[in-house]
């Protein structure tokens, strides 16, 4: 086999690493403003809190009420309506403009919990069930963040009867219980309804968000636990 | 000034505006109050919490054009991404018609002897070897012979997700061979298709049919994702009547002259031809037919668990060749017997395996590491015979390191190494040693190593500065090193427009078998090919309905390794330089998109002793390029009629081949006895403009049941003539597409 020549090698990684090396002056040397530039997340973000206050638009029942038939936990009796934030979010601020915000005559609060890798035990294990939990089962919407993917079935079991809607954006979160998932389609966000999800929270979707989602699912895992359970 | 020491200026000039931008900039804010100003967010006055559902539903988030992360309005490259979406309501039957009716500047022609080709800003070749196709993100390219041709004839497109085609010079990022342009196509995975599918589609006048499935599984708590997908087809392809080949001869009926004293010559049939009206003889393959004895198919299958992901992928595929005029005809006896067997395809098989590993080592730093296995069958006959028959095997891994550095800089590290073995034999294919037509038969065996080393630099100076800073080195076996750096300056004064300044220099290696000759006659570091580049662009996003752009670019410095006449050699250098302009109006009912693209030759310097097809320029014969239409325009559009119903369409116009009709000029063939020339005097029918229009209508009764009626080259119905096109190096000859229809229906459970 013939070895890789040696014509100009030398020369050539001379020339590679100058270039490198004036990139790390470049680092080392350069003004160090505070990041103004907005990450593409931090775009794709916002774009997912204005998602999630429109959803507020079209949904009553569960924990919202009123709606129609009984709801399945009792309806906050303050004029407010609590988005609860849960885990590692790559733009906090993007959620964080949703406070003072108003919909169906309540004002929206917004409240940040810790991710189940930020609550670990003193022995450094992940909690079955969220040390937070009764704050959390006070918020008419939840976000789940990205970084909550791995705790989806500790969390989502506990919350499917409590009135809340639950929103995500992972793969998969529809199908693990979740009610709303927004994916990225053709560039742009877009959201799919587990209605399955919704049903069991006594949550009633207005068809006129049904029509807007990319897909609708009639049948999770949640629900064929319930029935192996019976 | 060499390279060294314009890349030193490069630095000089990027530190100097480090400063005095740096010594511009305000007082920060504090850290915690937001910035005044997004450079990525709209207008301020468009708040997106301001916005319905529908409106959000037409915001763009995302970009592909960089080593570090960025946006997609700061990537520091012209990128056009086909979303799935767009692949569905073009109806192409082929990338290669995918591609056309979509990326601005972009060009599709024929040739006689090799598979088809496309081309960027004025880049064409008789081989596919100035861009690189991948498939997420790995190259597939043919190093022996072609280059690119896998994927591209192929009408199965359902496992596609989006391409994203990165327009210019990329060699910094991909590597040797991003010299025009780079084609990147991701595919479907559990991650974003869950479900099932199936669809099939079938054609008339140009005759298909094919199916495909796909099947998508995520299991959230164990982060473990299942993709496969499976199709097949068989193009017929539609017969010279429908998809006339017209010539630019007219051959005699019978012969005029005896072959020898006491011979009078063959008999021959037929009426003669008359140039310029279409060749219907038998000698003629349907267009678009698939390459002798092979069914194009397509498998996909992927697995993703947690930080991992493997996936594998077989294609096989080609197509037939039309015969040039030169196999038919031998003046002055006329077209006959001379060749038996008339039949000309090339075709490939292709196996992959890729196994890819990401992993955040810290908040900072993120580590990309891959490994992947290719075996590559290359097959091309020619009149009946086997002309080249081989197989390339080819191990590739790749280790990848993103570090956020500071909080303005990102860096991207890494290194690759590839070992390829050539001149082996085909694997189930006609029992037959491997044969190169350069190297003969036996071909010998041989190996090459290539190890590359690259990197790049963002540096967010502030809101409305970023620069990237980028290079990579490549050390081949029998190739000098290649060095491809990339320079660029992002300017983004305000939330809608967006400066571009970009400059890079991208090579390309030889072919594997030029190179491996050159090693046999003494030569074993060949000179790469190299194109220095500098781009200008503009985007500007009026309002979130409309979005215009425009680029000027110069390849100021292109040397070129092209045909030679007897193998690809250094021949000379060529400059040119063009516009691009585009614009994009989109609601929720209506999508319009235009394009134009101008390119023109300004300089080509031969090489002493060589000789080139690509212009008559160093000739005197004209100044344009022979195988490109200086201008080319594209509109592509949709109307949601109602809520089923959706109205598609496209036109694409080559306005015309002034090189070309230069170069025939210069030379226009010679038809033996009395060096008579093969084109007719006064033919221009082959120069003028080419148009494509195609129209579609799509029924979707249901969310997961989709039909569609395609129409495609419809303006051949009125005269075929207006759907021709052109060959690479041609004689001024032509075939049109044939003026067809396709139905496809897909279903989801």
């Amino acid at each position: 086999m013939h070895g890789l020549s040696s014509h100009n090698r030398s020369a050539g990684r001379r020339r590679f690493a100058r270039f490198l090396a004036w990139g790390v002056i470049l680092v080392l040397a350069g003004p160090r403003a505070p990041l103004y530039a907005q990450e593409i997340s931090d775009r794709e973000y916002k774009v997912k809190a204005a998602f999630v206050y429109n959803f507020l638009k079209f949904v009553v029942g569960g924990r919202f009420g009123p709606g129609d038939g009984q709801a399945g936990a009792a309806v906050d009796p303050n004029a407010v309506i609590l988005v609860g934030v849960i885990g590692k979010i790559p733009a906090q601020e993007s959620f964080a403009e949703l406070r003072g915000k108003s919909v169906q005559n309540k004002r929206v609060q917004v409240r940040f919990f810790q991710g189940f890798e930020e609550v670990r035990d003193v022995e450094q294990k992940i909690p079955d069930v969220h040390p937070q939990m009764q704050q959390i089962r006070r918020c008419h919407v939840l976000f789940l963040c990205p970084s909550e993917k791995p705790f989806l079935g500790r969390i989502l079991p506990a919350l499917q009867k409590d009135g809340i809607l639950v929103v995500g954006d992972t793969p998969g979160f529809l199908e693990a219980g979740g009610t709303i998932n927004l994916v990225i389609e053709d560039k742009k966000v877009r959201f799919e309804i587990n209605t399955a999800a919704a049903a069991r929270a006594k949550l009633q979707i207005r068809s006129s968000l049904l029509r807007l989602a990319l897909r609708t699912l009639e049948h999770d895992s949640l629900e064929r636990r319930d029935d192996e359970g019976r | 000034m060499d390279a060294t020491r314009m890349l030193s200026a490069q630095i000089a000039l990027w530190l100097a505006l480090s400063v005095s931008v740096g010594a511009g900039v305000p007082d920060a804010p504090e850290p915690n109050v937001p910035a005044r100003t997004d450079p990525n967010a709209p207008e301020a006055k468009e708040d997106f919490l301001d916005m319905s559902l529908e409106e959000l539903m037409t915001v763009e988030v995302r970009s592909s054009a960089t080593l570090t992360q960025t946006s997609a309005r700061l990537a520091p490259a012209a990128v056009t991404t086909i979303t799935k979406e767009q692949i569905l309501a073009s109806g192409a039957r082929s990338l290669f018609e995918l591609l056309d009716i979509y990326v601005p500047n972009l060009e599709w022609i024929r040739h006689h002897w090799e598979a088809d080709h496309l081309g960027l800003r004025g880049i064409i070749n008789d081989r596919e070897d100035k861009y690189l196709l991948l498939v997420n993100g790995r190259v597939m390219n043919e190093r022996t012979h072609f280059g690119a041709m896998s994927e591209r004839d192929l009408v199965l497109l359902r496992d596609i997700h989006h391409i994203d085609v990165v327009r210019g010079p990329g060699s910094a990022l991909y590597g040797p061979g991003a010299v025009s342009m780079v084609i990147n196509m991701v595919t479907d995975n559990a991650k974003t298709f869950q479900g099932t599918e199936v669809s099939g589609r079938a054609g008339g006048v140009e005759e298909f049919s094919s199916g495909e499935f796909k099947h998508g599984e995520y299991v959230p708590a164990q982060d473990l994702g299942v993709f496969v997908y499976a199709g097949a087809e068989n193009y017929p392809g539609a017969g010279p009547a429908d998809a006339p080949q017209v010539y630019a001869f007219n051959f005699p009926t019978r012969a005029e002259y005896s072959w020898a004293p006491d011979d009078p010559g063959p008999r021959l049939p037929g009426e003669g031809y008359q140039a310029g009206t279409p060749f219907l003889d038998r000698s003629i393959n349907a267009d678009g037919a698939t390459h002798h004895g092979h069914t194009p198919m397509k498998i996909h299958a992927e697995v993703t668990k947690g930080n991992w992901d493997f996936w594998t992928r077989y294609t096989q595929g080609g197509r037939q060749l039309t015969t040039d005029m030169g196999t038919l005809v031998h003046y002055p006896w006329g077209w006959g017997d001379w060749v038996s067997n008339y039949l000309s395809s090339s075709g490939y098989q292709q196996a992959t395996a890729f196994l890819g590993y990401e992993k955040e080592l810290r908040d900072d730093l993120t580590l990309k590491a891959a490994l992947s296995y290719d075996i590559f069958d290359f097959e091309r006959i020619l009149q009946g015979s086997l002309a080249d028959a081989h197989r390339e095997d080819e191990i590739y891994g790749k280790v990848l390191l993103n570090w956020q550095a500071a909080p303005n800089h990102k860096l991207a590290f890494g290194s690759e190494y590839t070992h390829e073995e050539f001149g082996l034999p085909s694997l189930g294919w006609p029992e037959a040693p491997p044969i190169s037509s350069l190297l003969g038969s036996p071909m010998p065996r041989w190996s090459t190593d290539m190890i590359s080393f690259l990197g790049e630099h963002q540096w967010t100076i502030n809101e409305r500065w970023t620069t990237f800073l980028g290079a990579r080195l490549d050390e081949h076996t029998y190739s000098k090193d290649m060095f491809s750096p990339r320079a660029a300056v992002v300017h983004t004064p305000n939330g809608k427009d967006t400066w571009k300044l970009i400059w890079s220099q991208s090579v390309r290696a030889n072919f594997a078998e030029d190179l491996k000759a050159a090693a046999l006659a003494g030569d074993d570091d060949s000179r790469p090919e190299r194109l220095d580049s500098v781009e200008l662009r503009y985007e500007r996003q009026h309002n979130r309905w409309f979005d215009t752009a425009a680029s000027a670019f110069v390849h100021y410095n292109f040397e070129l390794l092209t045909w030679s006449g007897d193998h690809v050699a250094p021949v000379g250098t060529q400059r040119e330089y063009g516009v691009e302009l585009e614009a994009l109006y989109h609601t929720d009912r209506t999508r319009l998109g235009v394009s134009h693209g101008f390119t023109k030759l300004y300089d080509f310097d031969l090489e002493p002793n060589m000789a080139t097809v690509n212009t008559s320029e160093p000739y005197g014969y004209g100044d344009d390029l022979a195988n490109w239409s200086n201008n080319v325009t594209k509109i592509v559009g949709q109307r949601k009629l109602s809520r089923e119903w959706t109205l598609d369409g496209s036109l694409r116009i080559y306005w015309g081949f002034p090189g070309l009709e230069s170069y025939n000029e210069y030379m226009p063939g010679s038809m033996g006895v009395g060096s008579t020339p093969a084109i007719e005097p006064g033919w221009e029918k082959g120069y003028r403009a080419n148009y494509y229009l195609n129209l579609g209508l799509q029924y979707q009764p249901k969310k997961n049941l989709i039909f569609r009626l395609d129409g495609y080259n419809l303006l051949g119905i009125f005269d075929s003539d207006l759907n021709k096109r052109n060959y690479y190096s041609s004689l001024g000859d032509y075939r049109s597409h044939a003026a067809a229809v396709a139905l496809w229906a897909i279903y989801q459970f």
